[in-house]
């Protein structure tokens, strides 16, 4: 290709970026955040983050946080 | 006296067991006997804890002897609707999506209750997941009002509210989204509270619309409402939006007089449709209020023809999303025909799990909060609510507390209304505005239509204003012959 | 089939009108339409979206009860609310947050206490993927 043509594009480059956020505990609930492989399934969960009838998520403060750090940061 | 364990208030209970009149056995015996003879018929009980009851009253027989402390209602039995969580015992909802769960935690509620050695003798019937006004959505079948047992008992806390009048218990706790502790209160003729918003946690009630619920205490006298909601009413902080208000002393305030308190009467609510024995027995109450030297003025809060078409958008499309999660895969019903794949699955389980009523109230918050219809229905019927909330701010300025029917009709009789959602729907309009503007309401007895189908007068209050609630109910409750009435009626159906 | 995903259908074109029709508009008081609010289409569209499997008879009873709800609830349009707020809390609590501490969660006995169906410590459902 000629050099005209590349001119005619200009690159874009997005990056979606998905921030682990290092908390204690799960964002909607006190289990602990899985942090590491190998774990059993089902070990690390409660009412609240299985969704059963009744529970009320309530929010991590640190994960809150933690994502406006994290946002601020790759401003 | 043992004969009478079944008509006593939980106080009178509370009483005798302390000074040891009676065993916590005896009384949970005399309960589970009572049942046994009666629900047959009424059904009010979806399940009853026969063992674990009789277990619990004799764990606290045990301690009370060897003089060990006791709870504050050591002993005392307890109904509670089936859309209330508890520990390791069923939580169906009356709901055939939910049957068979066992719930691994108990509600806030219980978990007050049972730290005071209150002793849940088992889980009353709903209209499935709170939705409805008679207990005809049950999947199990309604529950038979006790006062004329073709009639409706009212709902969906219709099982709590029969089973306390017809003694089956002594007190019960229900839910109240739209009216559904106050309306069947007023059908079965006992006393329904529904708390401010937030003034009770929701956690463990399973949701049917987040911004409407609360758990309320139904009872044969206004100072065993008082009693129960001081208890229950522990702040919670596993419930975001449950407040961190200090819990009242409730009891204290129901000596005080009434005097010079003023009281507001909507002309909305005497219109068209307000059966005239209800109107007699309410306007009668009025009557005895001013006897008391309460100032009754009229007052009006006109979006009233409002409430329950925002009152419809509103709960349906939160209940859209909290029952999202009934889709038979970790708990609940799961539909047996094998299926094409997991979405087959959702759609048949919910499908047969769900009953009609229900379906349709998902079908309708669904729509409502559609892409395309989000503004027209949704958020339009928000600031509707702020309308009819602003209503009642602005009628709280001049009057301490607005008195109405509780149901523009007497009960109803089973069947009547089944076939027209629209008109079951109509049936909470005196009720449904206190939810939407999260204020607290209170049903109590006020008289007999035809000498056996009992009215409810109801009062209103601004935010927290429970003290007030109960101050005017229970000068009601001494001034007027009503609810001594009520206590004894049912005695020897 | 086979594949997971939300299933999103263009809405017939008569409902696009009607919508319009009543967005923000103050609309006097006036007697029941004869006109539709929902068509059974849309009514068969909100019912896969709420996953509820139905009957065609179903559909039909469905949409007759809808519409006359719809049209019941259609009294909104008679108030202006074009300078109200809406009301989203009815208790005005804010940063309501929760410590970053850790507790005990369920057992897996508890946690799969209830599953209609399970094996090897999952869940068990039907394939999601194919």
């Amino acid at each position: 290709m000629s050099d005209e043509k590349n001119n005619a594009y200009e690159v874009v480059i997005g990056l979606e970026v998905h921030a682990h956020l290092w908390t204690k505990s799960k964002m909607f609930c006190a289990c602990p955040r899985p942090r590491r492989s190998g774990l059993k399934p089902n070990t690390q969960t409660c009412p609240v983050c299985l969704g059963m009838p009744g529970v009320l998520p309530l929010i991590n403060e640190e994960a809150l946080t933690a994502a406006l750090e994290a946002a601020l940061a790759l401003k | 006296m043992t004969d009478d364990l079944d008509r006593l208030t939980a106080r009178q209970l509370v009483e005798n067991l302390s000074v040891g009149d009676v065993s916590a056995e005896e009384v949970v015996q005399h309960h589970l006997d009572r049942i046994a003879e009666r629900d047959g018929d009424l059904h009010c009980y979806l399940w009853v804890d026969e063992e674990g009851a009789l277990a619990r009253a004799r764990e606290i027989d045990a301690r009370r002897a060897a003089g060990e402390p006791v709870g504050e209602l050591a002993g005392v039995p307890i109904a509670v609707k089936d859309n209330i969580c508890t520990d390791g015992r069923p939580t169906t909802c009356a709901s055939r999506i939910l049957k068979g769960f066992h719930p691994p935690f108990s509600a806030h509620v219980i978990e007050l209750l049972e730290a005071a050695d209150a002793i849940v003798i088992g889980k009353t019937n709903l209209d499935e997941f709170a939705m409805g006004s008679s207990t005809e959505n049950s999947s199990a079948g309604a529950t038979r009002n006790p006062w004329a047992t073709d009639r409706a008992p009212g709902g969906s806390s219709g099982g709590s509210t029969a089973a306390v009048a017809a003694g089956l218990a002594p007190w019960a706790l229900g839910s109240d989204t739209g009216g559904s502790v106050r309306q069947p209160a007023s059908f079965c003729g006992v006393v329904g509270l529904k708390p401010t918003y937030g003034r009770v946690s929701r956690w463990g009630l399973v949701a049917f619309a987040s911004s409407l619920d609360q758990i309320g205490p139904i009872t044969r006298s206004v100072a065993d409402a008082a009693l129960l909601l001081g208890v229950i009413a522990k702040p919670d902080g596993r419930d975001s939006t449950c407040a961190h208000e200090h819990v009242p002393n409730y009891l204290a305030e129901l000596e005080k007089p009434v005097t010079g308190l003023r009281i507001g009467v909507p002309r909305e609510y005497f219109g068209e449709g307000l059966e005239p024995e209800v109107e007699k027995a309410v306007r009668d109450a009025l009557k005895v209020y001013q006897r008391l030297g309460v100032d009754v003025v009229d007052v009006s809060l006109p979006h009233t023809d409002y409430a329950v078409a925002t009152y419809y958008i509103v709960a349906t499309a939160e209940a859209s999303s909290n029952l999202a999660r009934y889709d038979g895969v970790q708990y609940g019903y799961r539909s047996p025909k094998p299926p094409e794949d997991i979405v087959d699955m959702y759609s048949r389980t919910r499908a047969e799990g769900f009953g009609e009523e229900v379906k349709r109230r998902i079908m309708l918050g669904t729509y409502a909060l559609s892409s395309g219809y989000y503004d027209a229905y949704y958020l339009k019927a928000q600031k509707v609510r702020m309308l009819i909330k602003q209503d009642f701010d602005r009628v709280f300025e001049d009057v301490d507390a607005v008195a109405c029917p509780t149901s523009p009709t007497v009960p109803f009789k089973l069947g009547e209304r089944t076939d027209d959602p629209l008109s079951m729907y109509l049936s909470d309009v005196f009720t449904i505005s206190a939810n939407l503007a999260g204020i607290p309401g209170i049903s109590i007895p006020c008289g007999l239509a035809d000498g056996r189908l009992p009215i409810g007068l109801q009062l209103l209050a601004p935010p927290f204003a429970e003290p007030l609630l109960l101050r005017l109910s229970a000068a009601y409750e001494s001034a007027s012959e009503v609810g001594a009435l009520s206590l004894n009626r049912t005695r020897d159906e | 089939m086979g594949l997971v995903g939300v299933y999103v259908a263009p809405l017939p074109p008569e409902l696009y009108a009607w919508a319009g029709s009543i967005f923000g508009k103050n609309v006097p008081a006036r007697p029941r339409r004869a006109s539709v609010a929902i068509s059974k289409e849309a009514v068969r569209h909100v019912a896969r979206l709420a996953r509820l499997a139905m009957t065609e008879a179903e559909l039909d009873r469905f949409t007759g009860q809808l519409n006359d709800i719809l049209d019941y609830i259609d009294t909104l349009n008679q108030l202006d609310t074009s300078s109200v707020e809406p009301m989203s809390h009815a208790l005005a609590l804010k940063n309501v947050f929760r410590s970053d501490e850790v507790r005990s969660p369920l057992t897996p006995e508890q946690a799969l206490g209830n599953a209609p169906e399970k094996g090897e410590g999952f869940f068990r459902v039907p394939r999601i993927i194919e």
